[in-house]
Order: structure tokens, then sequence, then C-alpha cells
């Protein structure tokens, strides 16, 4: 069977070359053996996590006034105190290009790109990150999405999908599909060969159309190719067995959550993270808990209206109120998160330690859509080299003059060189990316580097 | 940065001076160009150059940049002199209305060859029309969500392609295949459930003869089928739905426990002693269904005696006069005349039986797998005709010869014939022949459709789905294009049953009734919200454009009508007379219904709200997008933070909180336009129910009344809502046009530009002396150069 596969891969391998591979192809770099990978893990296994929690924040609760490692956490971000020593929460990042894009900022929270309607969207920093860890592991990205939509965009621009059902995510994790590994080894040799009736096929008509012309060929082709890849990736780890997981992890964890109880759902979602980086089944993880438009409400707690409607509070205090109330909650359940990650043994410390959490939104001020100064906190990550204890806030220029009038430093960046993407740029150096700049970056943040 | 970078370019081009519209050229002159000139180029910026073509990417960003400066207030520096807020509004307006064009013409540009990708519903039609299997797109794990552009879930440019749609592609044709032509066809079940079901001896030793029945109260369920194999099957329910006088309609739900959602529902009048027979014919996914009593909950309080006693076994019901007797400490449901307390469904029995597999299916699926195992011409033929019907064009042999290849490569890997078939079957469905709508040639410009690309946006519009064999047909004669072929072939689609996809599908979209329930009400505001008024505010809109397109009315009564559909649901919503038949049917109105048209519609007025309050804003962008055809610019970038209002003053409705606000110059100028397309619905709250004073929770005093007058872009003034329908009805030739263009954006799977805009005019023209009869604005929109314009 196993010289009948390498056969296979050759053969496959000698198909590419032969159709001429004109795309750039992620993953494509990704056939690294088995072996180098379990040598791998011997080092210190990096890991990221990005949560985007929708509509930004009440931000005079929110607002942190001092800055430097006296700094005293607001009332939101009470819940976070525990973890103080293992957080950075930042004033003054924002992207560029999200000002004045209104509800579109979370498509560009995680790439910095431009948001124009007929912008096409870059690649995601945790793509970008997957490229690098993908060989490593079996699944080379974890997208989860409480309504739909993913916080990731592929090398093409394309928003990949995102799993919304805590359920179906653990059984396409941890569950073997039917069959045993013969017939799985058969089902992938057979995708092959249609794979390469359809390649040959796209291929046929894309070599009679101009390089301009292509347009949905190319994506089309493009994604084909990945599929192939995918497949010779699940080939390879067939040999593998999946981690046996724990009944009561099962039980916890194999089900569709109701977002009426909002905190089970996130804590559920975030025992699943936790679960997936303690098997490696991946290295990074992209959770959106919120869509811009419809952000969950938390009946549990008596808020009962949706994030979106908060933020556009109109100054309303029992609004404000219930904002603050939602920020808080959703604060614990981050908390909860980074609970969970010290509780887990990795390597000399903890999951914690190996790896960086990043929490925020790509809104500050929701009722008027201020995206200047968006609400964002770094955790963990302290054995790849991150250092915390501070308020890092970039608002404190020259120029500043204080929180009290407190919206317009929402909309107008009080520090341009203060770009998201110099965060992101940073995280995506810690997980061994080799790049100088993401994005519209300016360079990395220096002060969170040990 | 980036934007430095951007203007840079337009120094560097060194271009003629430009000759702006005299919209804009006087504010240029006077405050523009002093500084962004030749002579000048602040920033590195000239404007009096600035490229006008706005299609333009480059072009298009800068213009947005100047509008960005503008609106921020940054330009005009403030040193400068000051226009009026008046004209910048109406520059900044000019500029996002060109770049609405402009990107209306990038979203629609066609390369030779233009891929449009189905959408989820239509790959659901087209594998049921081909193979007579039913794929549940929609079930977890399978298809994504389509995006959507302002509704619409065929637009080509919105439809991309990930690797993991490929991925559910092959796995969709996996499943279908494997349903179509399985390895052991399942055997049809069947199963019946009733009350006196294992208990026959029991019941005998009481003393109790004949049938009982399970009383489903409110919210009360029954395990009533478990269901194997994904298929269609025929389930059969005798019950009676009673009410007591103003109690909620009794309503049927068929529940399916894993995925947590009804996949029928039916209100259900017929008395205590004439039950009904229900009849249902649908496709099922596997699992486990309860038939559930669906209205609101009345024994709330769980695990309490009065509750136990009536889910208890030994509860037997056999007619509401003997009820008490058989429960004296349980709740009471009927009084001593055998009168219901609350709403009540008495079920008899329930049949089911399935998979039902219909000569029209296996018809279907005829000649596409080898009789002979082992014979590979056979195969090709089978592969050959397989792909010509999947494609919806003639396969080429030597594209049929890579499947017939991977049918090779399958028996050399040592698979049995008929696997190694399936599994070039799987690839023939898996290419992007099958999921890609493709129009145009490679190798050719042209600016027409063929026939054969024809006769699928015919019946993709009509039918959501592939041609059939006679338009298969008509295509291949090379007649379609004809007009009289072409209007022929559109009046038999237009008659079939599957148009109903079309008349389900396209007001779903152009109304954006995806919408409806997105911010659920808050159950403390709007205790009479439920899941079933929810589902039949979006049945009343598509019902009512059923009723519309049965009776071939005029456009105008898609304004304003003096009939109404509704169901007992919403007859109890709208509070009319209780309609006396289960289901959609149509009703004359009153004028204190407060009803008629599309506006006036609970789904409509509930998609613009945010689940606790109306929003006069969004209702007006509503009415402006699906009536008028115009969205409005998006609000401007960077404007001044709107400084919260305090509270603590008397109770304002949102209108008099909007008015307060409209200050901003810049916003108040385009606010002018929208918010007056929503005041005039003001009467109505977040859920569509008529008041006429506002709820307001917190503030001094009482609650403020409505006012739902304003004045309309043009002039016209109007007190409350029927005011305002009356005088939009009035211009139907505005509303006929927006409405060709809705219906060329779903037909054509592209955003309708300037282009368009002449043909467009002239579908609405010619239909104007039908007057604007819908099914004569279908046809001569599909007998129209538009239809076959690429």
């Amino acid at each position: 069977m196993n010289i009948q596969r390498q056969n296979w891969l050759l053969n496959r391998r000698h198909f590419l070359r032969g159709v001429g591979v004109t795309l750039a192809l992620p993953f494509l770099d990704c056939m690294r053996p088995l072996r180098a990978a379990a040598a791998d893990t011997a080092i210190k296994a990096r890991r990221s996590v990005f949560i985007y929690l929708p509509n930004g924040v009440n931000t005079s609760e929110y607002q942190i006034q001092e800055a430097g490692p006296n700094y005293k956490l607001s009332a939101p971000l009470a819940p976070l105190e525990k973890h103080r020593a293992n957080i950075t929460p930042f004033s003054g990042l924002h992207h560029p290009n999200a000002l004045g894009q209104h509800h579109n900022c979370r498509r560009n929270w995680l790439t910095g790109g431009k948001l124009g309607p007929s912008d096409r969207n870059t690649i995601s920093v945790d793509q970008l990150i997957a490229q690098v860890t993908a060989p490593l592991t079996r699944f080379s990205s974890l997208e989860l999405s409480n309504q739909g939509g993913s916080m990731s965009w592929n090398a093409d621009g394309i928003q990949l999908p995102a799993q919304a059902n805590p359920g179906v995510a653990f059984r396409e994790l941890f569950e073997d599909p039917k069959g045993g590994i013969a017939s799985q080894r058969r089902g992938f040799q057979r995708r092959g060969s249609i794979l390469d009736a359809i390649i040959e096929e796209g291929q046929s008509l894309n070599a009679s159309l101009g390089s301009e012309d292509r347009g949905r060929l190319e994506q089309y082709l493009t994604a084909v190719r990945e599929v192939e890849v995918r497949t010779e990736r699940s080939d390879k780890w067939l040999d593998t067995p999946r981690p046996k997981i724990e009944p009561a992890s099962q039980s916890r964890l194999n089900r569709d959550v109701s977002l009426q109880m909002l905190g089970d759902y996130l804590r559920t979602m975030y025992d699943l993270i936790v679960l997936a980086f303690q098997t490696d089944m991946t290295r990074v993880v992209t959770f959106n808990t919120g869509e811009e438009g419809q952000g969950p409400a938390v009946p549990e707690i008596g808020v009962r209206q949706d994030r979106h409607s908060l933020s556009h509070h109109n100054g309303n205090p029992d609004l404000m109120r219930m904002l603050a109330q939602s920020d808080t909650f959703n604060f614990a359940q981050f908390s909860y998160f980074l609970d969970r990650l010290g509780e887990v043994k990795d390597a000399d410390g903890s999951l914690l330690d190996t790896t960086m959490a990043l929490y925020g939104s790509g809104m500050a001020y929701g009722h008027s859509h201020g995206m200047a100064s968006v609400p964002i906190i770094l955790a963990g990550g302290s054995k790849l080299g991150l250092k915390h204890g501070q308020h890092i806030d970039f608002n404190l220029t020259k120029d500043f003059q204080g929180y009290e009038k407190h919206s317009g430093i929402y909309h107008k960046p009080v520090n341009d060189k203060a770009h998201l993407s110099n965060l992101l740029l940073t995280m995506a150096q810690k997980m061994d990316v080799k790049a100088e700049k993401f994005a519209d970056s300016l360079g990395p943040v220096s002060e969170v580097q040990a | 940065m980036a934007m430095a970078a951007v203007l840079c370019l337009s120094v560097s081009a060194a271009a003629e001076k430009v000759v702006f519209d005299p919209a804009i050229q006087p504010f240029l002159e006077e405050h523009c160009f002093r500084c962004h000139d030749a002579k000048k180029q602040k920033g590195d910026f000239r404007l009096d150059t600035l490229e006008t073509n706005f299609a333009d990417d480059s072009a298009a960003q800068q213009w947005a940049e100047v509008m960005f400066r503008i609106n921020a207030g940054e330009m005009p520096p403030k040193k400068e002199p000051q226009p009026t807020p008046d004209v910048l509004g109406q520059v900044a307006g000019w500029i996002s209305s060109r770049l609405d064009e402009g990107r209306a013409a990038r979203m629609a540009k066609r390369g030779p060859v233009a891929h449009y990708r189905l959408s989820r519903d239509e790959y659901a039609n087209t594998v049921s029309d081909l193979l007579g299997v039913h794929y549940g797109v929609n079930l977890p794990g399978a298809f994504n969500d389509d995006p959507r552009w302002h509704g619409f879930e065929r637009i080509g440019s919105m439809l991309s392609l990930s690797a993991s749609h490929v991925e559910k592609y092959f796995k969709a044709a996996e499943t279908v295949l494997e349903q179509a032509f399985p390895e052991q066809p399942p055997p049809p079940a069947k199963g019946r459930r009733d009350a006196n079901e294992g208990r026959e001896k029991w019941l005998a030793e009481r003393g109790i003869a004949g049938p009982v029945r399970w009383p489903l109260w409110p919210s009360k369920g029954r395990d009533a089928m478990n269901i194997s194999q994904p298929g269609n099957y025929r389930i059969r329910v005798q019950l009676s739905g009673i009410s007591p006088p103003k109690g909620r309609t009794p309503h049927l739900s068929l529940w399916h426990q894993q995925l947590k959602r009804s996949v029928f529902d039916q209100d259900i009048i017929a008395p205590e002693g004439k039950p009904v027979v229900v009849e249902i014919v649908m496709a099922l996914s596997p699992g486990n269904y309860d038939v559930v009593h669906e209205v609101p909950a009345v024994f709330t309080e769980a695990g309490n005696h009065t509750l136990n006693v009536l889910n208890e076994g030994t509860n037997v019901f056999t007619n509401s006069r003997e009820m008490r007797d058989a429960n004296p400490t349980g709740y009471q449901l009927f009084d001593d005349n055998g009168q219901p307390l609350y709403p009540m469904l008495l079920v008899d029995w329930i049949e089911w039986e399935g998979p039902l597999v219909s000569e029209a299916d296996l018809k279907k699926r005829e000649g596409l797998v080898p009789k002979t195992d082992g014979d590979l011409a056979e195969a090709r033929e089978c592969l050959q005709r397989m792909a010509t019907r999947a494609w919806r064009r003639p396969a080429t042999e030597a594209e049929v010869s890579r499947y017939v290849k991977v049918v090779e490569s399958e028996l050399a890997a040592g698979e049995k014939f008929r696997a190694a078939y399936r599994a070039a079957m799987v690839g023939i469905l898996a290419s992007k022949n099958f999921y890609y709508l493709e129009e145009g040639s490679a190798t050719q410009r042209r600016d027409k459709v063929t026939d054969g690309e024809l006769a699928s946006r015919l019946s993709y519009f009509l039918w959501g789905s592939m041609p059939d064999d006679e338009l298969f047909s008509a295509a291949q004669a090379g007649t379609l294009h004809e007009l009289d072929s072409l209007r022929a072939q559109a009046k038999r689609l237009l008659t079939d049953p599957k148009s109903k996809r079309f008349t389900e599908a396209f007001p779903r979209q152009w109304l954006q009734l995806h919408k409806v329930g997105m911010f659920p009400p808050d159950p403390k505001l709007y205790r009479d919200y439920d899941g079933w008024l929810e589902q039949s505010m979006v049945m009343e809109s598509v019902s009512y454009f059923s009723e519309m397109f049965a009776k071939n009315l005029p456009l105008r009564e898609f304004l304003n009508s003096d009939w109404a559909v509704v169901n007992p649901r919403l007859a109890e919503h709208y509070e009319m007379p209780p309609v006396k038949e289960s289901g959609f049917q149509r009703v004359a109105l009153r004028p204190e219904d407060h009803r008629g048209g599309l506006l006036t519609q609970a789904g409509v007025l509930m998609l613009t709200s945010d689940g606790t309050r109306h929003r006069p804003v969004h209702r007006g962008v509503w009415v402006s997008e699906a009536i008028f055809g115009k969205t409005p610019p998006p609000p401007p970038p960077n404007v001044e933070p709107i400084e919260p209002t305090p509270t603590d003053k008397p109770k304002a409705t949102v209108r008099m909180q909007l008015e307060a606000h409209a200050t901003n110059a810049t916003c108040a100028s385009c606010h002018a336009k929208i918010d007056p397309l929503g005041f005039a619905f003001d009467n109505y709250d977040a859920i569509g129910r008529w008041r006429t004073e506002e709820v307001v929770p917190t503030g001094k005093g009482g609650n403020p009344p409505v006012n739902a007058s304003g004045t309309l872009p043009d002039g016209r003034a109007y007190q409350g809502p029927e005011e305002f329908k009356r005088l939009i009805a009035q211009d139907t030739d505005r509303f006929a046009h927006a409405f060709v263009e809705q219906l060329a954006t779903f037909a054509l799977r592209r955003v309708m530009t300037i282009d368009d805009a002449a043909q467009i005019r002239a579908i609405a023209q010619a239909s104007k002396k039908d007057d604007y009869q819908l099914r004569m604005v279908i046809e001569n929109f599909v007998t129209s150069d538009l239809f076959q314009k690429r």
C-alpha cells in the first residue's frame, strides 16, 4: 500500500509540473514528511489565536487611563485582573484602511487590506502564519464563527468559510471518517484521479484565454489545486492516529449550543480551541464571536439586544450600561479561555506560555463608527518572546489632550504610526514567519518583546 | 501612506486639463483649483486633471479620497473661504453617485468567458431536476452561505470560490450519486403511530373502547417518526385543531430534533368531531421528528404536579367532556362544556412512508449508468449523456475522454467496474462545467449569448434550474433566440409548476426578506412575537407576489392594494377579522386594517427594525432601494461624532431624536432625501403592528404621539402611510423602471450599469400599454435585447 501511495505522489508531482504551475499556490510547500514534523514537536510548538469582538466597546467605561506598568484595569476589563502578568492592553492602534469603512472593519481586522467595493482583500495574518505551520499539523488552521463569517482571507483575498457549530467542528477535528485507513487512502487516490481530469479541463480553457481574461477561471484553478494539496496532506496524515478524547470532553464539546446561552456557547468554543491546541491538531485559530451587524445578545444577564443596537446607543444611559455589561461579559469569557490555557501543561510551562491570543475589535466607538484606537488585548506567548504587564498607550503623543473629550480620538488617529498591522507583524514574526512587513505595517512593536 | 502613493500617480500622469460636470465645475474652480492645479499641486495632488472615468479603479479611489476630505471637513481648509453646507452636500452627493456607477460597472465587467456560480438553491434545484435527488444544501456542513448583494444571492462577482467550496462540491456529488444510484436501494419504509399503539390491552382492561387521541396543548410535542434514509416522504396526520374565542389558531409543526428546526408548518382549523387529514409530501433528512403544537407555552413551570399529570402515560384522552374526569388534579384544558381554554391540537394518528422514488425520478436516471459491467464503450456513451445533460450543453469527445480515463485509472487501481464508473460521474458533477454557468467563448468576442446559453439563462431565471428536454431541443434547433420562440418558451416555463421557484426566490431576494428575524425582537417588548409569526411574515410577501403573478396584476398593486394575502396568524397580528381556513388566502381590506401593498406588510416593516425599535432611516433606505432602485450614498466617513443626548428629558420618538441630530450639514442634505421615505411608516412598530403613539421606555411623561407625515423628495407632502402609498402608486413609471432593473439583476446575475439603462427603460415603456401587468413585464424582459446581451 505504501509503495503504491509513493508512486501516486510521484505521479502527482509529475503531473503538476506537466501542466505548468503559474499561480501562487498556498501550502504547496507543505509536503514536509512526517518525520520532520515529529522532530519539530520537540521544539516549542508555537500557536496563535485571534478572537474578534464586534461593534467596539463602551469606550467611556473601557478606556484605561494610565499608561505603563502601574495602570488600573477599567471596570469592563476587571475579569482579566488575575491575568495581569500575562496580558497587554493597547490603546491607539488602528487600521488606516478601516477608517470610514463602517462595519466592514471586521473584514480587514486580520488583513489590514483595502475595503473598497472593488478592492480585493489581502491575506489575513493567520493564513500567512498557517503557511508556516501547515506542514506540522493535521489541520492547517481552524476557522470558527458563531454567525458564519470567518476572519480569514486566503492569499487570493477570498474569505474562508467558518464553522459555527462546536459539535460539527469537534467531529471534523477528532472523529475518524468512516471506513478505515485503507478505504480512505483509496478514496484519496480516487479523488486524485478525478482532480487530474478537472484540472486538465480547466487548464485547457485557461490556455485559450489571455491572462487578463481568466478571472474566475484562475480562481477556480487555484481552488482546485489547493484541494489537491489538501488531499495529499490528508493522505499523509492517515497513518497517524487521531488523539483519543476523554468521554467527558467528548460529551461537553461534541454538541450544538444555542446562542441564547452565550456564555455556554463561548466557553464551549474556547474549550474546543484549547483541546485543538493541546492535541496539536492545528496551531492557528480564528474565532469571530459575532458579526458586526448582529453581535449576540446576552439573555442570561438580561441584555437582550444585539451588540450592534447597543453600540448605536445614542447616549441613552440604559443602552450604554447594557453595552458595558455585554463588554464585561465577553471579557470574562476571554478570561476563562486564558484560565484554561494556563491549566494545560505544555513543554515546561503551560499552553498559555506557547500560545499568543489576540482579542479585540475593529471598531472602537460604535455609535458613530469610530475606528481609531480600537480595543486590543494581546495575551500569552511568554515562551515565544512576548513581554506583558503594561498598558501600551500609543495615543500618548505630544498633541494628545487626554481622554476627557473622548469620542474624537476614536475617529481620527492621534498617532498615525500606531498601525494595528505592526502588532500583527510582531505576532507573525514570533510564529517564525520570515517577513519584515505585513500589509501596511511600519515595523514590529518593540514594547511587547522580551 | 497608501494615499500618497495614489496621489503621486496622478501627478506623474501629466494629464490634460479636464472639463468637469457643471454640477461640480464651479465648486472646484472656486474652492479647489487654487491649490490643486498645475502651479501649486498642494499635497502633491492635482485635481484639475483628475480623470472622470469612475469605472477606472484608480480614478475612483482618488475621487473617493476627495469626497472623504470634503466630508471630513478637512477640505477646503478652515482658513479658506467656506462653501455652504448645502453646496458641500451636493458635491459630495455627486461624487458618491458617480462612485456608485463606477462600482456597478466594475462589478458587471465581463471577460470573454464569464463564469457564474450556481447559488445553493440553484444547486439543489439542478440536482433534483437532473437526477431526482434532494440534496440538503442548508444542512450543517453542506454548503456555505452565499454572499448577497442587496439581497440577491446569485450575483456572479459575489460568488467566489475557495478550496473548501470545491471540497463541498465533491462531497455533494458523492452523496447525490449515492442516492441516485445506490449499491442497494434502501427498502421503502413505513410507520404509523397513534395513541392506542402498544397499550390496546391496557386500555381494554380499563374499559376504554375506541380511539384515544393525543391532546397537544400549547408547545406540547410528541415523538412522531424516525427517518434513517434521506429522500422524499409522504406523511399523513389526522387531527383536530380548536381554540377558545380570540385564542391563537392551533398550529402544527413538524420538528427535526437534531437540526432543531421546523420542516413543515400549518395552522389547523378543524372541530373536535371533524378531524382533518394533513398530507405532506416532502424531502426529509435523517433524524427524529416530533409533531409539535407550536404556539407560545402557557404552562411554563416545568416539573410541577399539575403539569406532570397531563404528561403521564396514564392520562388518556378520548374527548373533551371526559378529559376532566380522567385527570382531576391536572391543569384544566377544557371548561365544563367541553370548550377549550387554550388552543388545542388533538392528534389521532401519524403515518409516513418513504423514501418515495417516482417514475419521473427513475426516468431521469435512465441511460446514465452502463448496463454491462466492463463495457468501456458503453461507459463512454453514458458519460457523454450524463455530461451533456449536467453541463447543459453538448460535451465534446475530448472532454468525455478525460472522465473515461478516470474509469480506467480506477479499474487499474483495482476498483470494481461500478465503483470506477461512479468516480467518473462524481467528476462530472465536481467539474466547473456543472456548478458554473458559462457564457462566452474563449476565441471570439461576442456580445450576445448563444442559444444554448440563452436556454440556461431562461431556465435559471424562471425555474432556478437547468433547462428541460424541450428547452434543450429549442436551443439545439438554433431557433430559441427568435422572439416568437423565446416568448413561447417563456410562457411555457411560467405555467410550469417549477415557476414556483421563481415566485419564491425572486421576491425573497428583491425584498431582502432574509433580513426578517435577523434582529429577534426583545421578548419583553414584543410578547406576541414567535417563530411562526416570523415565518408567516416572509410567506406573506412571497404569497403576495404569487397572487400578483397568478392573477397577472399590474405592478401598481405592489405599492397599494385593497386586498391582502394572510394566514390565520397574520390576521390575528393585523387585528383583522379571523380567517376561516388555514393557509394563506386572499382577503378584502377595510380602511381600519391599514394594510395593502408590500410596504405595509409586517415582514417588510420588520426587516428594517433592530429588535427593540423601528428604524425610520433604514426603512427609508429600503424603500429607496427596493421601490425606487436607488441606493443612497453610505454615511460619510469620519463624520463628527454624534454627542449623546441626555435622557432625563421628556420621552422622545425615534424621529424626534433623529431630527435633533440633523444639524450636521453634510448628513442633513442626504437624510432629507432618505428619511421621509421611512417616516411615513412610523405608524407601525418594530414588528409591523399599527399604532398611533410610540412606546418609549425611558424619559419623563407619557408616550409621544406618532408623526407619520412628511414631504417626498419631489416636494409632494403626505399625511401618514396611506397617503404616502397613494402618492407613490401614482408614479408607476418610476417603479416599473426600478422593478425591471431588479428583475434583470436577478436574471442576468450581475449589477446593472448605466450602459443598461436605456434597454431597461425600453422594457418598462413597452409594458406600459398593458398597464404594467406582471407577466407582461416578465415576458417583455425575456424578449428584450437586454436578456440576450452578454
